[in-house]
């Protein structure tokens, strides 16, 4: 299936015409809510995993589904499309898990489990690389990392991206942009380090 | 474990920007920590089930419901609000918004006195498919004499379902509303705060009445709406009930609009998606007066494709008729009729605050077994006369936001797999519904035959369509099961045995 911001301007309407449908139908079928799940689902928790460590996915996955579902007749169309819905609640799953917990945005790297059909170099490699990254990451302003996780691990458009941060498309670009920067130039540094 | 797809690179995204480095967007995917993602499959099954609440928020002061009647606010008001057009209420063209418009606040100063019918399917909810058509089927009959906004009386007779039935009196007489509930057996009194709550009360009851074609082009383009492609139109003039009529044609009821399916393997598909229509109303509006005489929808079972990304599902049926079968105008309530004495003395409510919720809330049993509620029958083991085993696979129970669970129901499955949730599926079932009523059982369902059991008698009886049905009542609690395969005996034997033990 491809993604929201795979998709042509005209196909992506589409797709949030449907999306709306289906929200509006969701109210009393249950059903088409499970399509917004299974739709939805991978790209929340990729997200959720980004934005708040990878420990307590499944709860802020369920948090944000639990709610979508009990507000689903909150969402009202003409105010943004299902997908900016539905990151917001997840944005602030991430928030309230942060504020309840006490602690900060922080990333252990002893939680990274490498992808278990990985051999043990690989795994090392890939945890290794998954280090700097997080590490890099740790540099980038609250905003950047947030239209970082948004953009490319909600596989959102830019506009979505922008609504969502309450900003214009070209201030999400910019974020966007500075944050992609910022992590090439520290990606360079470790490389020179090496 | 593997998990469904997730990135492990960069994806071709439409709106891309040159400064988008790839190089560092893989690095940065790469580096999202894996996850169990076996949750997902649990979580999935939690939404589908045990989250299903629905809530209801009416338009009706709690005093008004809360101890009078459990039936009228299910059938009359949460009916017309959202039960009959079950997941789709919020379509431009349920008759909520049809009907609701119609009723706007009006100058109707003139007397009348009439009757209406009105007839609808409920929602499936978790009932067998089998078993809708005689559960659900809900037929109300309404008989009202109307002065003004603060004066009037309307009768609701509810005939079916037959485990709802019941007679409920609602009188203003100008200084305080008088409701009396047969099912629940109470009678309130509340302050008449003014001509805009006899007003909404009214129309909750009535659902006819105000003014609709004094701009009667402006209320149909209110309903033609591009973005949804619903419309509506004037397709002329006929006679009803001796008076002359604007007939209004709404459609769709439903639509789609889904992208075609030979674009699924195309992310860069260009082909216009496909948008499909389901369904039509009517209504007739009286040409003098505006009153709403009619209104009629219907969407058969149609069943939406599976598309891509999306999970086949079935609309409909859908099916609401409300017709008024008498009117006169210059007729309106008699002071006898006003100054109506309830059967039992009326608890007088002084707090109109907040509003009535009523939730409804169903389980499958993947998520632990669904036991009947605290305060209905819970039935013991449901056996075959040949020993095959039902078990119950859900069920699900209403709330009222006062009084606590008001009705329940459960779906029995032959020999239930774990976890099974077949609540509308086909196959042997047993479906079975409790609702206290102070009455007891119903005239209705007394008409079958007769068992006795040792602390209640059991009535069985055949539905038109074949289905067995077994009532009986207990205490407070009246019950209906009913069955597509066993017998008229053997629902009495578990009636007398396991219920009325």
């Amino acid at each position: 299936m491809e993604t929201y911001a795979e998709m042509e301007g005209k196909e992506g309407r589409a797709r949030e015409d449907e999306e709306a449908q289906l929200a509006r139908t969701a109210v009393h079928d249950r059903e088409a809510f499970l399509t917004l799940y299974d739709r939805y689902v991978v790209v929340i928790e990729r997200y959720v995993t980004v934005r708040g460590g990878s420990s307590d996915v499944e709860d802020m996955v369920s948090i944000t589904f639990s709610r979508a579902l009990a507000r689903i007749e909150s969402f009202h169309p003409e105010r943004g499309s299902f997908a900016a819905w539905l990151f917001a609640i997840a944005r602030n799953a991430v928030a309230d898990h942060y504020r309840e917990s006490a602690r900060s945005t922080h990333y252990e790297p002893g939680l990274l489990a490498p992808a278990p059909q990985l051999g043990p170099e690989a795994a090392a490699i890939a945890n290794e690389d998954a280090q700097w990254m997080w590490a890099a990451l740790e540099a980038l302003t609250p905003d950047q990392r947030d239209a970082l996780a948004l953009r490319y691990a909600g596989d959102l458009p830019f506009a979505v991206v922008a609504h969502i941060l309450g900003k214009s498309t070209p201030a999400a670009k910019m974020l966007v942009q500075r944050g992609l920067h910022a992590l090439r130039r520290y990606y360079e540094r470790d490389q020179a380090h090496d | 474990m593997r998990c469904a797809v997730t990135t492990k690179g960069i994806r071709p995204m439409t709106d891309r920007e040159s400064f988008e480095d790839p190089e560092i967007i893989n690095a940065y995917l790469g580096a999202i920590p894996r996850v169990d993602c076996r949750y997902r499959a649990r979580l999935r099954a939690r939404l589908s089930a045990t989250q299903a609440v629905k809530r209801d928020r009416q338009w009706l002061h709690r005093w008004w419901v809360a101890p009078v009647s459990v039936a009228v606010a299910a059938t009359i008001a949460a009916a017309l609000l959202a039960a009959p057009f079950g997941p789709h209420h919020q379509t431009p063209l349920a008759p909520r918004s049809v009907l609701a418009r119609a009723l706007s606040p009006g100058d109707s100063t003139i007397p009348y006195r009439g009757t209406s019918v009105v007839s609808f399917i409920g929602p499936r909810m978790e009932a067998p498919q089998a078993a809708v058509r005689d559960v659900r089927a809900n037929y109300i009959v309404s008989q009202w004499t109307v002065r003004d906004d603060t004066h009037w009386r309307v009768n609701v007779h509810v005939l079916r379902p037959a485990l709802m039935s019941e007679h409920d009196v609602t009188v203003a007489d100008g200084s305080s509303i008088v409701l009396y509930s047969s099912l629940s057996g109470r009678a309130v009194r509340y302050r008449l705060t003014g001509s805009e709550m006899g007003r909404e009360l009214l129309n909750t009851f009535q659902r006819s009445g105000a003014p609709v074609f004094k701009k009667l082009k402006q209320y149909v383009r209110a309903f033609s709406d591009p973005q949804s492609h619903t419309h509506a139109r004037i397709v002329g003039q006929t006679t009803l009930l001796g008076r002359t009529a604007d007939v209004v044609e709404f459609s769709p009821l439903y639509t789609t609009d889904r992208a075609p399916a030979s674009c699924a393997k195309s992310p860069r598909c260009l082909k216009p998606s496909t948008y499909s229509g389901y369904g039509r109303a009517r209504l007739w509006g009286d040409h003098q007066y505006g009153f709403v005489l009619r209104y009629q929808e219907s969407l058969p079972p149609v069943d939406i494709p599976r598309g891509r990304g999306a999970h086949g599902f079935v609309i409909g049926p859908r099916y609401f008729l409300y017709r008024v079968t008498s009117l006169t105008f210059g007729s309106g309530p008699t002071k006898t009729e006003l100054s109506y004495r309830s059967p039992t003395r009326p608890i007088t409510v002084h707090d109109p605050g907040g509003e009535y919720e009523r939730s409804s809330f169903t389980q499958s049993g993947l998520h632990g077994p669904w036991r009947i509620p605290a305060g209905f029958l819970a039935p013991g083991p449901l056996v075959s006369a040949q020993g095959q085993r039902y078990g119950i696979v859900g069920g699900g129970r209403i709330n009222d936001s006062l009084f606590g669970p008001i009705s329940t129901s459960a779906v029995y499955r032959l020999n239930p797999a774990p976890g099974a949730r077949e609540f509308t599926g086909t196959g042997p079932f047993v479906y079975l519904q409790e609702l206290h009523r102070s009455g007891g059982l119903p005239d209705q369902l007394r008409r079958g035959r007769r068992h006795a059991g040792a602390r209640c008698t059991v009535y069985t009886g055949s539905y038109a369509d074949g289905l067995r049905w077994m009532a009986l009542a207990r205490g407070r609690v009246s019950l209906l099961a009913v069955a597509n395969r066993l017998s008229q005996l053997e629902l009495a034997r578990w009636g007398t045995r396991q219920i009325c033990r």
